[in-house]
This record gives C-alpha cells, structure tokens and sequence, in this order.
C-alpha cells in the first residue's frame, strides 16, 4: 500500500504533504504515536503533546482559552486542532509554520509548553533501547537525528485523518440528513462555504473574520509573519470538522459556545471593522431559527469513528 | 609486467597539492580592538567557480556552515576536477536558498540544532553576528534571515580575482560592516523584515576573494 494511496480520499483534493519524503509505515506511524504521547519530551517530563491535543476533542486542548505547558506556564494562543494536517499547507494561526516536519521543533524548545531542546530529546531518544530498536526498524539507523525525529511525529500527525462524519456519509448517500440539517448545509454554502470551504472546511488563506484585537495579547496574526500591513489581523482559516467538540473557539478560544460563534457571524460582526475580509462585508440576516439551523449542520460534521478510532489514542 | 609497475607509481606519486582549498576568513585583527566577538556563523551556498575560458563550475550539495566555534569549517575542500586549474571568479550565495526554506526537516549543516533556524516562522538565519561594542560596551545581536518576498535576504554575490595567485581566499569584512551600523538607533535585529533586507544588502559589499 503506497502511503499516498493510504491518505486519498475520493472527491477529495490531493495532499498538500509530499509523502516521497517520509513514506508512512505502520512501524513509522506507531513510533510517531509513542512520541506523541511521551511527557519525556519535556524538560521537567510532565507535558507530552497530547496534554494540549487530546483525541476526543478532535487533538485540542478542551476548556483552555489558550495553551498550558510546564509548570501551568500559559501560551498566548489556543491550540488548534490536528486534523487533516496532510491538506494544510502551513501551520498555527499566523501560518508561521511552513512544513509540519519542522512543526513540532515549536512545543519541544518553547518556554510555555515543553521547555526543552532538540538536542535533548534526540539524547533521550537514542538513550532508550526501545527508541533505539524502533528508530532502526522505521529509518534504518537506531541513532535518531532531527529529522528522522521528525518525520516520525509526522507520521502519526499527518494520519490523523476524519473522513467519516455525519456529513461524509450523507454525501456518499449512506444516510440522509433532517429538514433542519439540510436547511444548514444551505445556509452554510451561502455564508461560510467561501472561506470554510467543503471538504475540508477549511482554506490554505488568511483572513479577518471581524474578531476585534484581543486587548490580553495584542495578536496581529499574519503580520507577525509577513510583515505585511495588510494583513493584520488575519488568521488562518480552521477547519470546522468536529467543531461540536472542539471549544473554546477562535485563536485566543475567546468563544466558549458554537451557538456564540454562529451569533457572532449573524449578529455581532462589525462591518465596517479594519481588515475584515470581503466576503463578511454583506450582512447575513440570519434569524434565530436560522442560526439554529446552521449549528445542527456543523454538528454533522462530527466524525465519532476519528475521536474514539483506538489507533490514535494512547499507545498500549 | 614492468609496464603495469611503472602505472602503479606515477598513479601513487599523483602530487597532493592537486586538492585545492578555499580559505574563508575574516579581518579578526583589525576588529578586536574595537569590537568583542562572541557568536558568528554564516550560511555559504551554492558555491560557483569559474575557470579561466571555462564555463562556471557549480559545487554539488553546496551548502557550508561557517561557524567561529569551528576552525575546520573556515576551510573548504574544492573538488578534484579544478587540479591546478586557475580559478578567476568565484559566485556565492550568503545565506539558505528559498526552495532549501520549505523543504521541511534537513540533516547536516542545515540540522535546525545547529541554532541557525527560527521554529515559529519557519526558515534560516543566514548570518549571525553577536558580540559587543568595546567603546560604548553596547552589546548587539543580529540574526539575519528570512525567504518570503518582499523581505527575502538571501544574497548572491560574484567575485574576480587574480588567477595566478596560489592560495585562493574569501575574506569577510566584518569591521566595515559593523562600522556602518547605527548601533545607537540598532542593537538587535531577531525577525525577518526591512531591517534584516537592509543589513543584507550592505553585508553583501562586504566579502571580497583574493
Ligand atoms: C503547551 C501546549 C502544547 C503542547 C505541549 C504541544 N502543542 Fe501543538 N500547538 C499548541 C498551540 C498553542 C499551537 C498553535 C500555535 C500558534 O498558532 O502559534 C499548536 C500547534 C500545533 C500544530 C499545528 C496545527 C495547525 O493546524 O496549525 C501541530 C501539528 C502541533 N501543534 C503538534 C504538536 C506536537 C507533535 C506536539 C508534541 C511534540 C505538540 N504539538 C505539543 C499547543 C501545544
Ligand atoms: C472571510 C472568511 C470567513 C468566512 C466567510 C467565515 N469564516 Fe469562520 N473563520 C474565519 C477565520 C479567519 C477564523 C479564525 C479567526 C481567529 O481565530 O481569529 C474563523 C473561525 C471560525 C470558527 C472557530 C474555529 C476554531 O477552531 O476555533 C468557527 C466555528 C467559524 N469560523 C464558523 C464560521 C461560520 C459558521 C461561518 C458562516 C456563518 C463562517 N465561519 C464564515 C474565516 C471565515
């Protein structure tokens, strides 16, 4: 089985991840889940990454408006959720990231979440004879470097795929939709579609959604990578798959509630807010009944068979 | 028989000098009393030479570290082919390409563990420079980098030089190029933007080949 036939997904646009460079093997992908689930990668050995990706809220860190790492120290931004990482082409709000084989570089050396150094983790790897044997099956070498630390995470990340939602199953006509539901996916095709876009609800773009600054962090998103006056305030725009489960939304996880977030969109939104993206310009005129409506689409975007799938839980 | 002997010695009296060198250096004489150094590492690539009424010749896998901390990288072995022949220009990159920025997790002298990549905005640092103004003991940090237009700063720079000459020397300026800075107004550049565009620019004035 070729690793890029493993990740295609009919009527799905290809992966943006080149697979050429890390072909994904069930010994590859299994290392990468132990590592994941290692609190060895951090300095003081309490944090691992699934302390702020946790499976069952589709790999965020539920209930936490922003990141706490080592010694409760907080981070500055919500952590997203790890989920069809194989499509994005870049990584955190500000796209700051360009390849997810650098991505995990972040956590392990940043002072709020693992606190650690590449150096060190590549110290403890090669110390443990189980790492040492596993490195050697997937990399033919036991002695882990950067990059075959690296691309090991990748392989478990980069398999966190949710394919199978309500949504999913409903368009390859294996289940059908309610009334409400169905009035949904309309209302969602006209108002969120362009920037949320299906099948992954998500677009490879920054844009402002109107969010005013949040006054805690001063985030200007996007310019603190571009530099680019134009684009303030713009963040990377999410994917909504499993968005039932994923709260505290936005990048600072400033709306508890999806029913917040819909009401938001319908009725908060500034118009007239600097850098806010064209296609929010119009107003939506969405009633209560709509907004009711639109919030039972999103739930079927909710894929059971990715949060409780064992494959991707803690390592037995 | 006799015949193949003889083969066997000129192959093994081959003169070792046909291994050339490019010594890189930079003026630490001139500098010390002006200035203390305490990091320095800069990215080399994409080496290219051109032989006299020859074509360019482009180094493969050229990618070189030159790090203060390590004497050995401050020489680089040419390869075999140039033997004696005289070598009158030299084209180089200061710094990491672009596509080399995007191509994820590299090994070697690119390893991000050498402390010459960012992690939240993903690329290199093509030169760093950090030490200490002895004068007015003001400390500075200049981390130059990153690959996205309008703010790229990789720079190629070619140089001549006289052919005749044996040993061949790439030679930095660092005393000019830290003259030329404000370091009132500019002590510390960590991010990629208009500054790092700006310091790479004059940097780029400031190697010369001998
Ligand atoms: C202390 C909490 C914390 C820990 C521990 C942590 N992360 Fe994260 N993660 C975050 C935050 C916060 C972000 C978003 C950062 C940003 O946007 O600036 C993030 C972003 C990511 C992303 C990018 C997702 C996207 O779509 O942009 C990936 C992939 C990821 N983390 C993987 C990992 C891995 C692998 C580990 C373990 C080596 C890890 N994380 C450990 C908090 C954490
Ligand atoms: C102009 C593009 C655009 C449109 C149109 C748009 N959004 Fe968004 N959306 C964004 C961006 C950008 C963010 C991230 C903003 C941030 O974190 O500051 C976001 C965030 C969200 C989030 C939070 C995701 C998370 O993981 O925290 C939800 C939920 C959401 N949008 C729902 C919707 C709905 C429902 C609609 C239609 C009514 C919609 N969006 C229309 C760009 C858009």
């Amino acid at each position: 089985m070729s690793s890029e036939q493993h990740l295609q997904i009919s009527e799905w646009p290809k992966p943006v991840y080149n697979f050429e460079q890390n072909p994904i093997t069930e010994d590859g992908f299994q290392l990468g889940r132990k590592l994941f689930y290692d609190p060895m990668l951090s300095r003081d050995n309490t944090i691992s990454c699934a302390n702020c990706h946790l499976q069952f809220t589709g790999f965020t860190h539920v209930d936490h408006a922003v990141s706490h790492g080592i010694e409760g120290r907080k981070g500055t931004r919500n952590s997203p959720v790890l989920i069809n990482l194989a499509w994005n082409s870049s990584f955190h709000w500000d796209g700051g990231v360009n390849h997810l084989d650098v991505q995990a570089i972040n956590p392990i050396q940043h002072p709020a979440e693992m606190d650690n150094s590449l150096s060190n983790v590549l110290e403890y790897v090669n110390d443990s004879k189980e790492y040492r044997s596993a490195f050697f099956t997937v990399f033919g070498d036991s002695i882990a470097t950067s990059s075959s630390l690296m691309r090991a995470i990748s392989q478990f990340t980069v398999s966190l795929v949710s394919s199978n939602s309500k949504y999913d199953q409903y368009q390859r006509g294996e289940v059908d939709f309610s009334n409400q539901e169905k009035r949904g996916l309309k209302l969602f095709e006209k108002h969120c579609n362009s920037c949320h876009t299906a099948p992954l609800f998500n677009s490879n773009e920054y844009a402002s959604n109107g969010l005013p600054i949040d006054t805690a962090y001063n985030d200007l998103g996007r310019y603190g990578i571009s530099k680019v006056g134009s684009d303030s305030l713009k963040f990377r725009i999410p994917t909504l798959r499993n968005i039932e489960h994923t709260y505290p939304y936005m990048h600072d996880g400033r709306f508890k509630k999806l029913r917040e977030v819909v009401q938001y969109y319908a009725e908060e939104l500034d118009r007239e807010a600097p850098y806010l993206s064209e296609k929010l310009k119009t107003e939506m005129k969405l009633s209560d009944n709509h907004q009711k409506d639109l919030i039972a689409f999103l739930c079927t975007l909710t894929d059971r068979s990715f949060l409780y799938n064992r494959r991707f839980g803690f390592p037995n | 028989m006799i015949r193949l002997l003889f083969i066997a010695l000129l192959l093994s009296f081959q003169p070792v000098s046909a291994q050339r060198e490019l010594d890189i250096e930079f003026d630490q004489d001139e500098l010390k009393d002006r200035y203390e150094i305490n990091v320095l590492r800069f990215y080399l690539m994409s080496l290219q030479f051109h032989v006299s009424g020859c074509e360019w010749y482009a180094e493969e896998n050229s990618v070189h570290l030159i790090d203060l901390e390590d004497a050995s990288s401050w020489k680089i072995q040419l390869p075999k082919e140039f033997g004696k022949s005289s070598i009158d220009s030299i084209s180089f990159l200061i710094g990491v390409d672009s596509t080399t920025n995007v191509a994820g997790i590299l090994d070697g002298d690119l390893d991000p563990i050498k402390g010459m990549y960012w992690a939240w905005n993903s690329g290199y640092i093509n030169f760093k420079v950090e030490g200490k103004k002895l004068d007015s003991e003001t400390k500075f940090e200049y981390h130059l980098g990153g690959y996205l237009p309008p703010f790229s700063t990789a720079r190629r720079v070619s140089l001549a030089r006289n052919p005749q000459k044996k040993r061949m020397t790439l030679r930095l300026e660092l005393k000019q190029f830290l003259d030329e800075l404000d370091m009132k107004e500019l002590t510390e550049v960590m991010i990629p933007g208009e500054e790092a565009v700006l310091l790479s620019d004059q940097l780029s004035n400031r190697f010369s080949f001998d």
